[in-house]
């Protein structure tokens, strides 16, 4: 999988390395199981502060995407049904909010969001 | 003599740096004279025009460069040699850039008019390419530094030589283990192409150190066998410093045909373009980046970050050092011709020459010699050895440890033994020392 940092974006560093983790979670390029490169190597990698990839990594492993352990480093935690989090719900109400203000309908909307969740699959 | 062999040991360099500059004109990872293009510019006729223009540049002035050398080696009076040979080594180390970075302008300019830029400069990783290789064990660096450091126990005389040798083993592996960024060679999307270019660079990256280490331990053995002979010495000397350039070139040139053999393919969807963080093609500055040491995009070698505060603090030595070899040049002519006086006062026979003073009591001489000729054999220990003067403790068969106050150029020479300690003085005004000699004598 491809991680892909833009450090003139608004979005901090660590919330990059999150987002993209968890989408590559949900589109199935990061497997159940699945070995993340350890800290040290991502961050001598994207030549990002070691202390900003750590930061990523425990939001990861709070939110239970990741697992840790002092053998293997970090890996994928294997796929569970969990109930959405408040947090989310709300973030998908504004997002949806904004589409409307756009002049989006809800059938617009409801395309759109079945387009995103398909090539989500299929990638 | 030393003149042609102040010459004859840097012009080389010349040709070589063109030479690897001029290597950077081949496509490499999409990168050529620093600038990265997509797989459809590479054969682009205006491309091809640069390229070719920033070839034949650098060729013109390599051959300059090394004209200009040759010129002053035959011409320049010695007194003027090293001021000239310093400005000329400093011009040598700058100025075969200037076609790579004008090339590299070119290019660039090129490369935005046709829309060959990428929208964002992003960083981009491959989790699964993510190098997770493990460094060679510091174990294998211990037999060349135990091999350079044996001799030191049959001639103690000479254990600086051979501490420092062991030293420079030591050195090796901390410049393989520190001056190499672990990073994957991301090249596109292709991992395993990642991988294998990751894999070819760290391999290579690790024989040039450790081949390095055990030519180095060869060259202490070596040195220990003709410390009693300069000549031999000296043919050694030259002998292993040609080994270990053959050999880190050879290796440089292997690296770079494989990275341009591998990469042929790519640049066709998505790759990794960096450019805006390399300024001319050679200086990287990326305040984003929290590294130090980088790797260079091409070949085998490393690089600073500049837009570090540690990376400045470098460049800012590097610049000094390299606007310093004029004065450095100038000093030496300057030392070279400082006058020397052996006189006899108050009982006293003192050398002089500039702020070195050595005395010797007329009562302390067990023995005085005048030598025609300094001794074959006449080694530097520690202090100065120009073409026109020895300074500083120096040892040969004949006299054994000696303290050097002379122009060797300028015979004869007075030798003098004391209980403790053994001398050898000379002046440049002729009869000078015979009188000295012989009031000594007296």
């Amino acid at each position: 999988m491809l991680l892909t940092f833009d450090f003139s974006s608004p979005v901090p560093i660590y919330m990059q390395i999150r987002n993209q983790i968890v989408i590559g979670i949900a589109e199935d390029k990061l497997k159940p199981g699945e070995k993340l490169p350890t800290i040290r190597a991502l961050a001598e990698e994207s030549g990002i502060n070691m202390m900003t990839v750590s930061k990523a990594y425990q939001l990861l492993k709070q939110e239970g995407y990741i697992v840790t352990d002092r053998r293997s480093g970090a890996v994928v935690a294997k796929a569970g049904k969990t109930a959405a989090k408040p947090e989310t719900i709300d973030a998908l109400r504004l997002n949806l909010s904004e589409l409307r203000l756009s002049g989006m309908n809800k059938e617009e909307i409801l395309a759109l969001c079945a387009r995103l969740y398909e090539e989500g699959e299929t990638k | 003599m030393m003149k042609y062999v102040l010459w004859l040991s840097t012009i080389w360099i010349t040709p070589l740096m063109s030479w690897m500059l001029i290597n950077e004109a081949k496509f490499k990872k999409n990168i050529a004279v620093g600038v990265t293009l997509p797989g459809e510019a590479h054969e682009d006729p205006e491309v091809v025009q640069i390229i070719q223009t920033f070839i034949r540049n650098s060729w013109i002035v390599c051959a300059a460069v090394t004209v200009i050398a040759l010129l002053a080696m035959f011409t320049i009076p010695a007194s003027l040699q090293m001021t000239l040979w310093a400005v000329w080594l400093m011009f040598v180390i700058i100025v075969p850039y200037i076609p790579y970075v004008r090339a590299n302008g070119k290019l660039k300019e090129l490369k935005t008019k046709r829309g060959w830029v990428q929208k964002k400069q992003t960083v981009t990783v491959d989790t699964s390419a993510v190098s997770s290789e493990k460094w060679l064990s510091p174990l294998l660096f211990v037999p060349p530094v135990i091999i350079a450091l044996v001799p030191m126990f049959f001639d103690r005389d000479m254990a600086v030589m051979y501490v420092t040798m062991a030293s420079c083993c030591v050195l090796f592996f901390f410049s393989y283990r520190y001056l190499y960024r672990n990073k994957a060679e991301m090249v596109d999307r292709n991992s395993e192409l990642t991988k294998a270019l990751t894999q070819i660079r760290r391999y290579t990256w690790g024989k040039m150190w450790i081949v390095s280490s055990y030519i180095m331990a060869l060259y202490s053995i070596a040195m220990w066998i003709s410390t009693k002979h300069f000549m031999a010495a000296m043919g050694l000397t030259l002998l292993i410093t040609v080994l270990l350039c053959v050999f880190a070139f050879r290796l440089e040139f292997r690296l770079r045909g494989l990275q341009e053999r591998l990469t042929k393919n790519s640049g066709t969807d998505w790759y990794v373009d960096d450019d805006d963080h390399w300024l001319g093609g050679i200086i990287y500055w990326n305040p984003d980046d929290d590294r130090l040491i980088i790797n260079q995009r091409v070949g085998m070698n490393s690089t600073f970050n500049l837009a570090k505060p540690a990376g400045k603090v470098l460049a800012a030595f590097l610049v000094l050092t390299l606007m310093g070899l004029p004065f450095l040049g100038t000093y030496l002519d300057y030392a070279g011709r400082k006058e020397i006086t052996v006189t006899l006062n108050d009982q006293t026979v003192t050398a002089q020459a500039g702020r070195t003073n050595y005395s010797v009591t007329l009562s302390d001489i067990e023995n005085v010699e005048l030598l025609e000729q300094l001794p074959d054999d006449l080694q530097r220990r520690v202090g100065t050895g120009l073409e026109t003067l020895y300074e500083g403790r120096f040892r040969s068969t004949y006299t054994g440890d000696v303290t050097v106050l002379l122009d060797p150029g300028k015979g004869p020479f007075l030798l003098i033994r004391t209980e403790e300690k053994t001398y050898l003085f000379g002046v440049r005004e002729q009869g000078e020392i015979q009188k000295l000699y012989e009031q000594i004598r007296k």
